[in-house]
């Protein structure tokens, strides 16, 4: 007996599985106590919603006091920040929204400024964050794992053990069965095919591509110090233990080598380069299919 | 929009994936070439062949197989070897493997990076081909991104 949820959410498909034993009414429950806490973090976060605590922020420089789930995603942005010299940051929201990337699709190319230095735009000492600057917060590298966290701890808070979250590719799987979930990696030239397959057990994966969410010039990675998106890696996967983290990952392995971030962090990743060759961890969990 | 949204065109990546092999190839015979270790490979006969390839006038032609080769080179750090494997199958290569045996760091560092880059090309399989569970790739785009891109193509259209 499993329970599934499929419904749109965050601007993706959400498609929830869970393999353990539910009443129908425990079920509905927590249905409604998911949608409830996605649209809180949308109410927080969402830089297309005028209503937002980022849309609050961006029309004034200011003292604000951030909500309670803040602290585990912006630490997290700040460290990573540091280490890729400032190529993965939140105050990327502007460049992108110029870009055309904006609360209307627009999807039209403005003039690009640079995003200013975390130091001259933010103080951040939580659970108070003072901008300094006008500031558009864009949390789109990391959020969404963020946020597939967040459910996955709603539904282990609700006795469940085994279960996948996946938002729009990217998951957070759970066993007491060792039992993996086979994980097909979109070839990102032929979405109707796979690269390979992973076996996910107990971990996250996250993968960023540059064939979707694509206008113009740009996809929705946007280097601060170019002000292109990059296009040397077709897609690229990262599995670590929280989708916060994969999430994060995956957006700074497009900046920096896989190298500097192995020294804080614990992961394995995939880069699929734009000439189709590989460079893969040793324990990438994955099959890959080559040249036969 | 699919024309549009496709980063590599199939045909340029089946080029790629050609000359890649080409490349692989060209590497093995020259480390075959230099190793001088002529117990460690197997050797085969070869044939002179016609070729369609205006670039080339003559080509050679490979016994099916798997053949090892151990390379030597001298490095800053001193002399070094690595193991190629190579399958051969109706004259094309189907695997690849290279054994690092280096034995200064950073000879054996770079030696891991080249063994772990060194089967290169990668190809897709239809998803209905396999049996899976989920897919995971670029994020499935929100509705609303996609009617933009449609209205500015319509747009385009009409202006143009």
């Amino acid at each position: 007996m499993s329970t599934q949820y499929t419904f749109e959410a965050i601007g993706t498909h959400w498609q929830i599985d869970i393999k353990d034993a539910i009443t129908k009414e425990q079920s509905g429950e927590l249905y409604e106590q998911i949608i409830k806490r996605i649209a809180l973090f949308d109410a927080h976060y969402s830089r297309f919603r005028a209503d937002s605590l980022v849309s609050t922020i961006a029309r004034a420089p200011g003292s604000y006091q951030l909500p309670d789930d803040a602290e585990p995603m912006l630490s997290l942005y700040h460290k990573l920040y540091r280490m890729t010299d400032g190529r993965f940051t939140p105050l990327i929201g502007q460049a992108l929204s110029d870009a055309g990337y904006d609360a209307h699709y627009s999807l039209k190319e403005k003039k690009l400024s640079p995003p200013p230095p975390w130091d001259e735009a933010l103080i951040y000492n939580y659970p108070t964050l003072i901008t300094q600057l006008p500031v558009l917060l864009d949390v789109g590298a990391a959020g969404k794992g963020y946020l597939i966290d967040i459910v996955g701890e709603l539904l282990e808070h609700a006795g469940i053990r085994n279960y996948t979250v996946d938002a729009g590719g990217d998951m957070r799987h759970r066993t007491t069965a060792h039992m993996p979930l086979r994980v097909g990696l979109e070839n990102p030239a032929d979405t109707t095919q796979v690269i390979g397959i992973v076996d996910l057990q107990n971990q996250s994966l996250c993968g960023s591509a540059g064939n979707r969410r694509q206008w113009g010039n740009f996809h929705h990675i946007l280097d601060p110090r170019s002000l292109t998106s990059p296009t040397h890696i077709a897609a690229l996967w990262a599995v670590a233990d929280t989708t916060l983290l994969a999430d994060a990952l995956s957006t700074c392995l497009f900046f920096v080598p896989p190298e500097t971030l192995l020294k804080h962090y614990a992961f394995e990743y995939l880069i699929l380069q734009s000439d189709f060759t590989v460079i893969m961890s040793p324990h990438f969990p994955a099959r890959l299919f080559t040249v036969k | 929009m699919s024309e549009q949204t496709s980063p590599t065109p199939k045909n340029s990546r089946i080029g790629l994936a050609v000359a890649t092999g080409i490349v692989v190839l060209l590497i093995i015979l020259a480390v075959v070439k230099f190793s001088g270790k002529e117990d460690d490979i197997a050797t085969t006969p070869e044939t002179i062949t016609p070729t369609t390839n205006e670039q080339t006038t003559t080509t050679r032609t490979y016994k099916d197989g798997t053949y090892t080769a151990t390379g030597a080179y001298t490095s800053p750090g001193g002399p070094e070897t690595i193991v190629i494997s190579l399958t051969l199958k109706g004259g094309v290569v189907t695997d690849a493997t290279a054994q690092p045996q280096a034995e200064q760091p950073i000879s054996k560092k770079m030696q891991q990076a080249f063994s772990q880059n060194f089967k290169g090309m990668i190809v897709g399989k239809n998803i209905n081909e396999v049996t899976l569970d989920k897919v995971s790739g670029s994020s499935l785009t929100p509705k609303g991104f996609n009617d933009a891109v449609e209205q500015i193509k319509t747009q385009a259209a009409i202006s143009a």
